[in-house]
Order: structure tokens, then sequence, then C-alpha cells
């Protein structure tokens, strides 16, 4: 295979792994303990199914500490008048709105779908067999690209 | 002659009735009464208000997730006393708490939330009063020239100015404790809360982290640990885990970020001042 179309190929290889290990899903208002659970090396690991559940349980509790650390839905204690009684100007901690409590919720579950990809490193393989096909596909095509090359 | 003996032994029935409600109702007796059962559990008791009513609840101690316990198996609901709110009564621990809220609180904070909820939370902006104040603002006395006394007293903020890369607070974080109702209401504590706290959370987390342990258990070589793991957990010793990852500390396990349970009450300002942003 030529020098440019490895690195091609290199290219398209490592775009594909990209899209594959992406949540998709909206992660700016996610806290960030929550959004560090989506981290994209986790559908690239090799777990059973056994540390799928031990990630699931524990996922569930950094939720639970993330949500305590904002103040309830009727704190006063928040913006101007929570820097004013903490005596901290730079505090702007706000209790989470639904929509935020309903994407952490979303998370939990991309979390456990993206886990499963994991489970036996099967996502790994997938993507070493797509890489493999398509190598074996394009030196078919320059093999034959270069037989036929002086005929015409 | 008999009329005489019914007469006086009618009298004598009622004066000793009358003697023994006075006796039963006399503070001595409720006192004593209540020492009894506040001794009963010497350490300590929580009084929950649920709705409009009040329960006492004995409490257990539990010094590693530095907590206290009310109840047992899954029922049982952890409160914690990190701004100090549990004073004694007869020699015994007790405080107060919401139901449905971890911390305790006392009837001092209890008072402070009702009257900071009474209040007007935030004035708005203050008008500046020249040209060049709005230009560039500067704390001023006279920011405040238009208020009267009940408007700095009703109001949490006063008023604000904004100005370029600056922001003025004007404050009263005061509270009159006299317009407050002799009854306690508790409903108002959470408003002054920073961290969302549920009493449930301890027990769930350690439920959590047992499961996930066992979950990664493979053969039975690894169930002794478990059984360690277990019986530890039913120790308290699982709380330990729950306590030291709450807290940041702890070796090895900290996945989970650090927690700052508590109750905030409104700071004691020895001026009315402002804060410059």
């Amino acid at each position: 295979m030529s020098e440019s179309r490895s690195t091609g190929v290199q290219q398209a290889d490592n775009e594909m792994v990209s899209t594959i290990i992406e949540t998709g899903v909206t992660t700016e208002e996610l806290p960030e303990e929550v959004e560090n659970l989506l981290a994209k090396d986790l559908p690239l690991t090799n777990i059973d199914e056994g540390d799928r559940e031990y990630i699931r349980l524990l996922a569930e509790n950094i939720v639970l500490y993330a949500k305590e650390k904002r103040p309830p839905k009727q704190s006063n204690v928040v913006g101007d008048v929570g820097a004013c009684l903490l005596e901290e100007p730079d505090y702007q901690n706000a209790p989470f709105s639904q929509k935020q409590l309903n994407n952490i919720q979303s998370s939990l579950i991309t979390l456990f779908t993206r886990a499963s990809r994991g489970k036996g490193g099967w996502q790994q393989d997938k993507i070493t067999e797509n890489i493999e096909t398509k190598r074996v596909e394009d030196a078919r095509e320059e093999e034959d690209s270069g037989r036929f090359s002086g005929w015409f | 002659m008999i009329l005489q003996a019914i007469l006086w032994s009618v009298l004598g029935l009622i004066i000793g009735a009358g003697g023994l409600f006075a006796f039963a109702g006399s503070s001595w007796l409720r006192d004593g009464l209540l020492r009894k059962i506040l001794q009963s559990n010497r350490e300590g008791w929580i009084m929950t208000q649920r709705g409009t009513t009040y329960d006492l609840d004995p409490v257990e101690r539990d010094s590693d997730a530095n907590c206290y316990k009310i109840g047992s198996g899954d029922d049982v609901e952890y409160v914690e006393d990190t701004a100090g709110m549990m004073h004694s009564l007869e020699g015994v621990p007790l405080g107060l708490r919401l139901e449905g809220e971890r911390p305790i609180v006392d009837i001092e904070s209890a008072e402070s939330a009702v009257a900071h909820d009474q209040k007007v939370m935030d004035g708005g902006e203050i008008e500046p009063v020249s040209k060049e104040d709005a230009v560039s603002p500067e704390p001023s006395v006279d920011d405040l020239s238009g208020f009267d006394m009940d408007d700095l007293e009703e109001r949490f903020i006063i008023g604000k100015k904004k100005g370029r890369n600056r922001k003025i607070l004007y404050c009263n974080p005061y509270v009159l404790r006299e317009k407050v109702p002799d009854i306690v209401d508790l409903r108002d504590t959470p408003k002054t809360l920073t961290h969302d706290t549920d009493p449930d959370t301890p027990r769930k987390a350690a439920a959590n982290a047992v499961e996930a342990e066992r979950a990664t258990l493979s053969d039975w070589g690894d169930v002794w640990d478990f059984a360690k793991i277990a019986s530890a957990f039913m120790t308290g010793a699982i709380a330990t885990y729950i306590g030291t990852t709450a807290t940041g500390g702890g070796g090895g396990g900290g996945a989970a970020p650090s927690v700052d349970v508590g109750l905030t009450i409104a700071p004691m300002l020895p001026d009315l001042m402002g804060l410059v942003l």
C-alpha cells in the first residue's frame, strides 16, 4: 500500500474509532463528576459482567454524592444571596433543574450501555475486524488496479 | 350519724382525687418522667417534625460514619450534627430535625430560618445618585439614603449596584426573633441549607458499595472476602467507606468527590456592610 494511501486509511480508522466512542449525549449541563463517567475509553475496555455491575453501582453512588453538592430546591442560599450569607464572592451554586436531573438519569443509562460494549473486549474486537477487513479490501483494490493499469 | 359518715367519706374521696390529680399534673412528676424517658437512651434523642406532628426517636451514635442512626435495617436513617446544634436535656443529647433531612438543627436556627423566609431576598438594583456614580460606581452611604428602617429590616439584599468589573451588594443578614411565632416550625430550615441531603443516602451508598464488591467475586476463594465485607457492613465498617469517601479522605477507594454537608445559618456581621465583588 502506498504511503499516502496508508496515511489516509489510518486517518479513516482514527475517525471511525472516534465516532464509535463518542457519547452522543448532551453533557454541558451535567455536573463534572457525572460527565467524567462518560469517559471515551469505557467502550474500549475489557471487562466482564461483574465489572459492569461494579461500574453501574459505583456510578449510582457518584450521582448521589453529586446531587448532595447542590442546595435543595427550596434553598435561599443561591446566587447573590448565597454569596452574601457565606461571604464567598464567587459563590454561584444553585439547585439542579428538572432538566439536569433528567439528563443525569439519561447519562446513567448511557454509561450502562457503553459499558456493555467493553464487555469481553467486544468493541475492540469489532474495531480490529473492521480495520483488518478494510485493509484486505484496500490491498486487493490496489493489486487489481496495478494488474490492469497498463492495458488502458 | 350514717348520713354524716357518708358525707365525710364523699368529701374525703373528692379531696383525695383532687390531690392525686394535682400531684400527677405537678411539674415535679412531669420532669421526673421526662428525665426517666430521656435517660433510657443515653446516646441521645432526635425530635423529628413530620408535617405538623413531632416524634421523639432514640438514636444510636455511629462513630465510624460520624453520624447518628435512627431505626434499623432497611428503615435506618442517618442524621448529622456537622453544625454542632445537638444540645442536651437532662444530661442527654437532644436535637431537632425535619423529616427527610439529614442535618440536626436547634431552636435558634429554626427561628432564624423562619425569620429569613419572611424577608425580601433580593431588593433589586439601586438607582445611581449621580451621573458620576452611574459611570463608575463606588460604595457610598448615599446609596442607602432612599431606604427607611423598615426597608432595611425587611430585606436581605437591600440593593445592588453594578459597574465595570465589579458588583456591590448591600445586605442585612440580621433577623428580629421577636417576630417569630412561639411554636418552632422546622419546615423552613431546608431554605438555609447549602446541600441537598437525604437521610437514606448513607444506607443506599453502603448497600451499593457492598453489592459492587460482591459482583466482582469470581470464585469460592473470594467468598471469604465477601463474608468479611458483609460482617464489616453489619458492624458499621462500611459506613467508614462512606464517611471517608464522602469527606474526600481515605485510601485507595476515592472515586467519589468530597461532599461537605451541613446547615448554614446567616453569619453575624458586626455592622451593616457592603459586599464589594
